[in-house]
Protein backbone atom coordinates (compact mmCIF):
# COMPACT_ATOMS: atom_id res chain seq x y z
CA UNK A 1 0.00 0.00 0.00
CA UNK A 2 2.54 2.45 1.16
CA UNK A 3 4.58 1.58 -2.50
CA UNK A 4 2.19 2.49 -4.65
CA UNK A 5 1.78 5.62 -3.08
CA UNK A 6 5.49 6.40 -3.77
CA UNK A 7 5.03 4.37 -7.45
CA UNK A 8 7.18 6.24 -10.06
CA UNK A 9 4.83 6.34 -12.88
CA UNK A 10 3.11 9.88 -11.33
CA UNK A 11 -0.28 8.25 -10.18
CA UNK A 12 1.36 8.05 -6.81
CA UNK A 13 -0.79 11.18 -5.98
CA UNK A 14 -3.65 10.64 -7.68
CA UNK A 15 -3.45 7.49 -5.52
CA UNK A 16 -2.75 9.43 -2.37
CA UNK A 17 -5.32 12.26 -2.94
CA UNK A 18 -8.28 9.39 -3.50
CA UNK A 19 -7.38 7.31 -0.23
CA UNK A 20 -7.06 10.57 1.91
CA UNK A 21 -10.46 10.91 0.69
CA UNK A 22 -12.03 7.89 1.55
CA UNK A 23 -10.41 8.20 5.12
CA UNK A 24 -11.96 11.41 5.19
CA UNK A 25 -15.09 10.10 4.70
CA UNK A 26 -14.42 7.38 7.40
CA UNK A 27 -13.09 9.49 9.92
CA UNK A 28 -16.20 12.11 9.09
CA UNK A 29 -18.09 8.62 10.29
CA UNK A 30 -16.03 8.03 13.43
CA UNK A 31 -16.92 11.94 14.55
CA UNK A 32 -20.07 9.98 15.50
CA UNK A 33 -19.05 9.52 19.13
CA UNK A 34 -19.58 5.78 19.75
CA UNK A 35 -20.84 6.21 23.65
CA UNK A 36 -23.20 8.93 23.87
CA UNK A 37 -22.89 10.89 27.11
CA UNK A 38 -26.23 10.93 29.33
CA UNK A 39 -27.37 12.59 31.55
CA UNK A 40 -25.73 13.29 34.68
CA UNK A 41 -27.36 12.11 38.07
CA UNK A 42 -27.77 15.64 39.17
CA UNK A 43 -29.85 16.69 36.34
CA UNK A 44 -32.18 13.46 37.19
CA UNK A 45 -31.81 14.16 40.96
CA UNK A 46 -33.60 17.75 39.54
CA UNK A 47 -36.13 16.66 37.28
CA UNK A 48 -36.76 13.59 40.32
CA UNK A 49 -37.26 17.50 42.23
CA UNK A 50 -34.19 16.53 44.52
CA UNK A 51 -32.21 19.27 43.64
CA UNK A 52 -32.47 23.03 43.12
CA UNK A 53 -32.26 24.31 39.21
CA UNK A 54 -29.33 26.61 40.65
CA UNK A 55 -27.42 23.93 41.78
CA UNK A 56 -27.51 22.17 38.73
CA UNK A 57 -26.58 24.95 36.89
CA UNK A 58 -23.78 25.35 38.84
CA UNK A 59 -22.62 22.25 37.82
CA UNK A 60 -21.88 23.09 34.83
CA UNK A 61 -25.67 21.35 33.12
CA UNK A 62 -26.49 24.84 31.67
CA UNK A 63 -27.72 22.97 28.41
CA UNK A 64 -29.34 20.11 29.86
CA UNK A 65 -31.61 21.98 32.32
CA UNK A 66 -32.50 24.31 29.39
CA UNK A 67 -33.28 21.66 27.19
CA UNK A 68 -35.58 20.17 30.07
CA UNK A 69 -37.38 23.82 30.88
CA UNK A 70 -38.46 23.54 27.40
CA UNK A 71 -39.56 20.23 27.58
CA UNK A 72 -41.36 21.04 30.71
CA UNK A 73 -43.01 24.01 29.38
CA UNK A 74 -44.49 21.91 26.76
CA UNK A 75 -45.48 19.18 29.39
CA UNK A 76 -47.27 21.76 31.63
CA UNK A 77 -49.04 22.90 29.25
CA UNK A 78 -50.46 19.32 28.18
CA UNK A 79 -51.37 19.13 32.29
CA UNK A 80 -53.85 21.80 31.10
CA UNK A 81 -55.42 19.67 28.39
CA UNK A 82 -59.59 18.36 29.40
CA UNK A 83 -61.39 15.81 28.32
CA UNK A 84 -63.84 17.52 25.25
CA UNK A 85 -67.23 18.16 26.86
CA UNK A 86 -69.29 15.70 24.85
CA UNK A 87 -67.11 12.45 26.31
CA UNK A 88 -69.17 12.29 29.50
CA UNK A 89 -72.37 12.39 28.13
CA UNK A 90 -71.38 9.95 25.08
CA UNK A 91 -70.38 7.29 28.40
CA UNK A 92 -73.03 7.72 30.36
CA UNK A 93 -75.19 6.97 26.89
CA UNK A 94 -73.35 4.01 26.20
CA UNK A 95 -73.59 2.77 29.72
CA UNK A 96 -75.58 -0.50 30.31
CA UNK A 97 -79.39 0.10 31.05
CA UNK A 98 -78.88 -2.79 33.65
CA UNK A 99 -77.85 -2.09 37.56
CA UNK A 100 -74.07 -3.84 37.80
CA UNK A 101 -74.11 -6.09 40.22
CA UNK A 102 -71.59 -8.58 41.67
CA UNK A 103 -71.18 -11.87 39.82
CA UNK A 104 -69.41 -14.58 42.21
CA UNK A 105 -68.08 -17.66 40.50
CA UNK A 106 -69.36 -20.68 42.08
CA UNK A 107 -65.61 -21.97 43.43
CA UNK A 108 -66.00 -18.73 45.69
CA UNK A 109 -69.57 -18.39 46.71
CA UNK A 110 -69.96 -19.47 50.76
CA UNK A 111 -70.58 -23.00 51.51
CA UNK A 112 -72.71 -23.51 53.67
CA UNK A 113 -73.18 -27.49 55.19
CA UNK A 114 -76.32 -28.21 57.13
CA UNK A 115 -76.54 -31.69 59.43
CA UNK A 116 -79.19 -33.16 56.68
CA UNK A 117 -76.63 -32.13 53.89
CA UNK A 118 -73.75 -33.65 55.22
CA UNK A 119 -75.35 -36.99 55.97
CA UNK A 120 -76.71 -36.39 52.68
CA UNK A 121 -73.33 -36.31 51.17
CA UNK A 122 -71.99 -38.69 53.28
CA UNK A 123 -74.46 -41.68 52.49
CA UNK A 124 -74.03 -40.48 48.58
CA UNK A 125 -70.01 -40.99 48.69
CA UNK A 126 -70.37 -44.08 50.76
CA UNK A 127 -73.06 -45.32 47.92
CA UNK A 128 -70.92 -44.39 45.05
CA UNK A 129 -67.84 -46.05 46.97
CA UNK A 130 -69.95 -49.47 47.40
CA UNK A 131 -70.77 -49.16 43.88
CA UNK A 132 -67.22 -48.81 42.81
CA UNK A 133 -65.79 -51.50 45.02
CA UNK A 134 -68.59 -54.27 43.60
CA UNK A 135 -67.75 -53.36 40.07
CA UNK A 136 -64.34 -54.11 40.71
CA UNK A 137 -65.16 -57.72 42.43
CA UNK A 138 -67.80 -58.58 40.18
CA UNK A 139 -65.16 -57.73 37.10
CA UNK B 1 -71.44 21.95 64.12
CA UNK B 2 -67.87 23.08 65.45
CA UNK B 3 -66.66 19.31 65.86
CA UNK B 4 -67.86 18.28 62.56
CA UNK B 5 -65.84 20.87 61.14
CA UNK B 6 -62.87 20.08 63.66
CA UNK B 7 -63.00 16.30 61.80
CA UNK B 8 -63.39 17.78 58.48
CA UNK B 9 -60.03 19.43 58.78
CA UNK B 10 -58.22 16.56 60.24
CA UNK B 11 -59.27 14.35 57.77
CA UNK B 12 -57.36 12.87 55.30
CA UNK B 13 -58.56 14.54 52.15
CA UNK B 14 -57.69 11.09 50.56
CA UNK B 15 -59.60 9.37 53.21
CA UNK B 16 -62.42 11.53 52.28
CA UNK B 17 -62.60 10.92 48.53
CA UNK B 18 -62.22 7.49 49.46
CA UNK B 19 -65.22 7.41 51.65
CA UNK B 20 -67.07 9.46 48.83
CA UNK B 21 -66.43 7.54 45.93
CA UNK B 22 -67.60 4.43 47.78
CA UNK B 23 -70.65 6.25 48.93
CA UNK B 24 -71.36 6.91 44.84
CA UNK B 25 -70.54 3.62 44.15
CA UNK B 26 -73.03 1.91 46.50
CA UNK B 27 -75.83 4.21 45.37
CA UNK B 28 -74.73 3.34 42.09
CA UNK B 29 -75.44 -0.54 42.99
CA UNK B 30 -78.49 0.76 44.62
CA UNK B 31 -80.01 1.48 40.84
CA UNK B 32 -79.35 5.21 40.91
CA UNK B 33 -77.49 4.66 37.61
CA UNK B 34 -76.96 8.52 36.58
CA UNK B 35 -74.68 8.87 39.77
CA UNK B 36 -71.75 7.33 37.99
CA UNK B 37 -71.05 10.34 35.76
CA UNK B 38 -70.03 11.88 39.15
CA UNK B 39 -67.46 9.58 39.37
CA UNK B 40 -66.72 10.07 35.43
CA UNK B 41 -66.68 14.36 36.03
CA UNK B 42 -64.14 13.56 38.69
CA UNK B 43 -61.47 11.64 36.93
CA UNK B 44 -61.58 11.65 33.42
CA UNK B 45 -59.46 14.42 32.89
CA UNK B 46 -55.89 13.15 33.90
CA UNK B 47 -57.35 9.30 33.02
CA UNK B 48 -57.96 11.23 29.13
CA UNK B 49 -54.63 13.33 29.35
CA UNK B 50 -53.02 9.70 30.24
CA UNK B 51 -54.65 8.22 27.03
CA UNK B 52 -53.69 10.64 25.21
CA UNK B 53 -49.96 10.89 25.96
CA UNK B 54 -50.03 7.24 25.57
CA UNK B 55 -51.54 6.73 22.18
CA UNK B 56 -51.25 10.25 20.56
CA UNK B 57 -54.75 10.55 19.16
CA UNK B 58 -57.39 12.59 20.56
CA UNK B 59 -60.03 9.60 19.08
CA UNK B 60 -58.31 6.89 20.46
CA UNK B 61 -58.10 8.23 23.66
CA UNK B 62 -61.99 9.13 23.75
CA UNK B 63 -62.61 5.50 23.09
CA UNK B 64 -60.31 3.82 25.22
CA UNK B 65 -61.63 6.50 28.17
CA UNK B 66 -65.18 5.19 27.24
CA UNK B 67 -64.74 1.61 26.78
CA UNK B 68 -62.69 2.19 30.33
CA UNK B 69 -65.71 3.68 32.34
CA UNK B 70 -68.05 1.08 30.41
CA UNK B 71 -66.16 -2.11 32.14
CA UNK B 72 -65.57 0.08 35.46
CA UNK B 73 -69.38 0.28 35.26
CA UNK B 74 -70.11 -3.24 34.11
CA UNK B 75 -67.77 -4.43 37.38
CA UNK B 76 -68.71 -1.95 39.86
CA UNK B 77 -69.86 -4.10 42.65
CA UNK B 78 -65.82 -5.51 42.58
CA UNK B 79 -64.34 -2.18 43.36
CA UNK B 80 -62.13 -2.43 46.29
CA UNK B 81 -60.49 0.73 47.85
CA UNK B 82 -59.24 3.39 45.54
CA UNK B 83 -61.92 3.48 42.71
CA UNK B 84 -59.33 6.64 41.29
CA UNK B 85 -56.44 3.52 41.04
CA UNK B 86 -58.61 1.02 39.84
CA UNK B 87 -60.24 2.80 36.56
CA UNK B 88 -56.60 4.23 35.89
CA UNK B 89 -55.35 0.58 35.87
CA UNK B 90 -58.20 -0.24 33.25
CA UNK B 91 -57.53 2.79 31.43
CA UNK B 92 -53.44 2.04 31.06
CA UNK B 93 -54.08 -1.84 30.51
CA UNK B 94 -56.22 -0.33 27.51
CA UNK B 95 -53.84 2.22 25.94
CA UNK B 96 -51.00 -1.05 26.18
CA UNK B 97 -53.73 -3.34 24.62
CA UNK B 98 -54.47 -0.85 21.40
CA UNK B 99 -50.48 0.08 21.16
CA UNK B 100 -49.55 -3.59 21.45
CA UNK B 101 -52.65 -3.93 18.49
CA UNK B 102 -52.60 -1.25 16.75
CA UNK B 103 -50.60 0.70 14.27
CA UNK B 104 -50.78 4.27 14.24
CA UNK B 105 -51.67 6.37 11.84
CA UNK B 106 -51.35 9.52 13.09
CA UNK B 107 -49.30 11.05 16.63
CA UNK B 108 -50.12 14.44 16.78
CA UNK B 109 -53.39 15.86 18.60
CA UNK B 110 -55.93 18.19 17.54
CA UNK B 111 -54.11 21.87 17.89
CA UNK B 112 -57.38 23.11 18.63
CA UNK B 113 -58.08 21.54 21.95
CA UNK B 114 -55.01 22.42 23.25
CA UNK B 115 -54.68 25.85 25.11
CA UNK B 116 -52.04 28.56 24.40
CA UNK B 117 -50.46 30.24 27.28
CA UNK B 118 -47.98 31.88 23.87
CA UNK B 119 -48.41 35.55 23.67
CA UNK B 120 -46.58 35.98 19.75
CA UNK B 121 -47.07 33.89 16.70
CA UNK B 122 -43.42 32.74 16.29
CA UNK B 123 -43.68 31.41 20.21
CA UNK B 124 -46.85 29.51 19.23
CA UNK B 125 -45.36 28.01 15.69
CA UNK B 126 -41.81 27.15 17.65
CA UNK B 127 -44.34 25.36 20.75
CA UNK B 128 -46.14 23.54 17.81
CA UNK B 129 -42.83 22.10 16.52
CA UNK B 130 -41.90 21.60 19.90
CA UNK B 131 -45.18 19.65 20.25
CA UNK B 132 -44.92 17.36 17.17
CA UNK B 133 -41.52 16.69 17.46
CA UNK B 134 -42.16 15.67 21.41
CA UNK B 135 -44.75 13.28 20.15
CA UNK B 136 -42.48 11.65 17.49
CA UNK B 137 -39.78 10.79 20.36
CA UNK B 138 -42.47 9.36 22.84
CA UNK B 139 -44.01 7.49 20.38
CA UNK B 140 -40.48 5.83 19.71
CA UNK B 141 -40.46 5.12 23.30
CA UNK B 142 -41.37 1.36 24.59
CA UNK B 143 -44.87 1.52 25.50
CA UNK B 144 -43.38 1.00 29.46
CA UNK B 145 -41.31 4.01 29.32
CA UNK B 146 -43.17 6.06 27.72
CA UNK B 147 -45.73 5.16 30.64
CA UNK B 148 -43.09 6.18 33.20
CA UNK B 149 -42.40 9.51 31.66
CA UNK B 150 -45.83 10.55 30.81
CA UNK B 151 -47.07 9.61 34.96
CA UNK B 152 -43.73 11.48 36.10
CA UNK B 153 -43.69 14.27 33.66
CA UNK B 154 -47.35 14.99 32.43
CA UNK B 155 -49.26 13.63 35.26
CA UNK B 156 -46.94 15.34 37.81
CA UNK B 157 -47.18 11.88 40.20
CA UNK B 158 -44.63 10.85 42.68
CA UNK B 159 -42.81 7.57 42.30
CA UNK B 160 -44.85 6.20 45.13
CA UNK B 161 -47.91 6.73 43.81
CA UNK B 162 -46.90 5.20 40.76
CA UNK B 163 -45.81 2.06 42.37
CA UNK B 164 -49.04 1.72 44.08
CA UNK B 165 -50.35 2.48 40.40
CA UNK B 166 -48.51 -0.09 38.29
CA UNK B 167 -48.12 -2.53 40.80
CA UNK B 168 -44.12 -2.26 40.52
CA UNK B 169 -41.11 -0.73 42.49
CA UNK B 170 -39.65 2.49 43.23
CA UNK B 171 -36.58 1.68 41.76
CA UNK B 172 -37.40 -0.03 38.85
CA UNK B 173 -39.97 2.97 37.67
CA UNK B 174 -37.09 5.31 38.70
CA UNK B 175 -35.31 3.19 35.95
CA UNK B 176 -37.84 3.98 33.46
CA UNK B 177 -37.85 7.60 33.91
CA UNK B 178 -34.49 7.99 33.85
CA UNK B 179 -34.12 5.66 30.61
CA UNK B 180 -37.15 7.37 28.85
CA UNK B 181 -35.20 10.85 29.34
CA UNK B 182 -32.48 9.73 28.07
CA UNK B 183 -33.50 8.12 24.80
CA UNK B 184 -35.83 11.71 24.34
CA UNK B 185 -32.62 13.57 25.14
CA UNK B 186 -30.48 12.24 22.46
CA UNK B 187 -33.95 11.83 19.95
CA UNK B 188 -34.26 15.91 20.45
CA UNK B 189 -31.06 17.41 21.70
CA UNK B 190 -30.18 17.81 17.94
CA UNK B 191 -32.51 20.63 17.54
CA UNK B 192 -33.40 21.71 20.91
CA UNK B 193 -30.34 21.44 23.26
Amino acid sequence: MHNEFNAPDGQGDARRIRAHEEESQVRADREVPLVRKGLTDDVHAWLDGELPETTVRHSGAHEAVDFWNRIGAEMSARREVKTPTHVAAQIMAALPATTPHLITPWYRREMVVTPGKAVAIGTAIAAAAAAVTAAIVAG
Amino acid sequence: MKTTTAQQVEASPAVDQLEADQAIISRVLQGHREEFSTLIQRYQDPLYRHALCMTGSPDVAEDILQMSFIKAYQHLAEVRGRFDAWVFRIVANGCKDWLKNIRRTHLSYDEDDQPSGYATPDEELDRTELRSDLDRALAALPPSLREAFVMKHVEGRSYEEMADLLGTTVGALKMRVHRAREALQVLLEEKYA
